[in-house]
């Protein structure tokens, strides 16, 4: 496998992962949206976002990622991976495909930015939907 | 757009949902959640992030029609595959490769389902990042 195999391989395994991130949000959302009692809802968000940390063990507690922190590391490999795909020899016109692409992950960083701090179900549908655009402008890309 | 890359799209947003959905739960928020304290919390969340299931035979159909329909694209037959015809080149044995890596995690998703399994859901998912390989592969190899 090349360099360049390998970095494509990468990058769509992080895509993959950025997905199923974005999944998770909405599935939590909607899912803390319909407990009972409503009152709820704020404690268990707010537990999540301090509590849960991964890796779960053998990293120190301060240096383990929260779940936007994932996102965002998600985020920074799909990116440097991005840049080094396009290093390797892929020449796209930036005003086409790319541009489009580049200008739906500026907006999905800005969506997640906000998501990591007040998770909402509409904010969490907008990134999923923001990601799956990424997804399907990358199949325009020229080969 | 075309048929051709709505089909690419359809396939690629299925199985990034599905196999999006199985990594980032098993390897990641499951783990993650489970540490929370109070136990009791953890237990909440943990049920409220499982709430919604089911993601696997609709991803599977959407990602069989437009595999098939992009294998019939660029000329590959099932008849190629039953009679060998296909082996004879490398991307023809990469696409089986991949197709006998599908047909595992279908056998995984008729046994388990969205039922946990604690062992086979990493062979699962050594399948999943293999049928990924092999899809660069075929496209960019």
């Amino acid at each position: 496998m090349t360099l360049a195999l390998l970095v494509a391989y990468i990058h769509l395994v992080s895509s993959v992962l950025l997905v199923g991130y974005f999944l998770f949000w909405l599935v939590m959302t909607v899912g803390l949206e319909r407990l009972e009692p409503a009152a709820e809802v704020a404690p268990l968000t707010a537990a999540m976002l301090a509590g849960a940390r991964w890796p779960p063990a053998v990293v120190p507690w301060k240096l383990r990622l929260t779940v936007p922190g994932l996102g965002w590391t998600f985020l920074a490999v799909l990116v440097l991976t991005g840049i080094g795909e396009s290093l390797a020899g892929a020449r796209y016109p930036v005003a086409g495909a790319l541009g489009v692409k580049l200008a739906l992950l500026a907006a999905l960083a800005a969506a997640h930015a906000r998501l990591g701090r007040r998770p909402t179900p509409g904010l969490a549908k907008l990134s999923l939907g923001l990601a799956l655009g990424v997804v399907v402008v990358s199949v325009l890309l020229p080969r | 757009m075309t048929l051709y890359h709505l089909a690419v799209a359809l396939h690629v947003g299925a199985a990034c949902l599905w196999l999006g959905h199985m990594f980032f739960w098993s390897l990641f928020s499951g783990p993650a959640l489970k540490k929370i304290q109070p136990a009791e919390t953890a237990g909440r969340l943990r049920a409220v992030m499982l709430w919604r299931g089911g993601l696997g035979w609709p991803a599977l159909a959407v990602l069989a029609v437009t595999g098939l329909y992009q294998m019939r694209f660029r000329g590959v037959t099932l008849g190629m595959l039953a009679d060998g015809t296909m082996l004879q080149g490398a991307a023809g044995r990469i696409l089986a490769f991949k197709l006998l890596l599908v047909l595992a995690m279908i056998g995984y998703q008729l046994v388990f389902g969205h039922r946990p399994a604690p062992r086979a859901i990493y062979f699962n998912m050594l399948a999943a990042l293999l049928v990924l390989g092999a899809s660069v592969l075929l496209v960019r190899g």
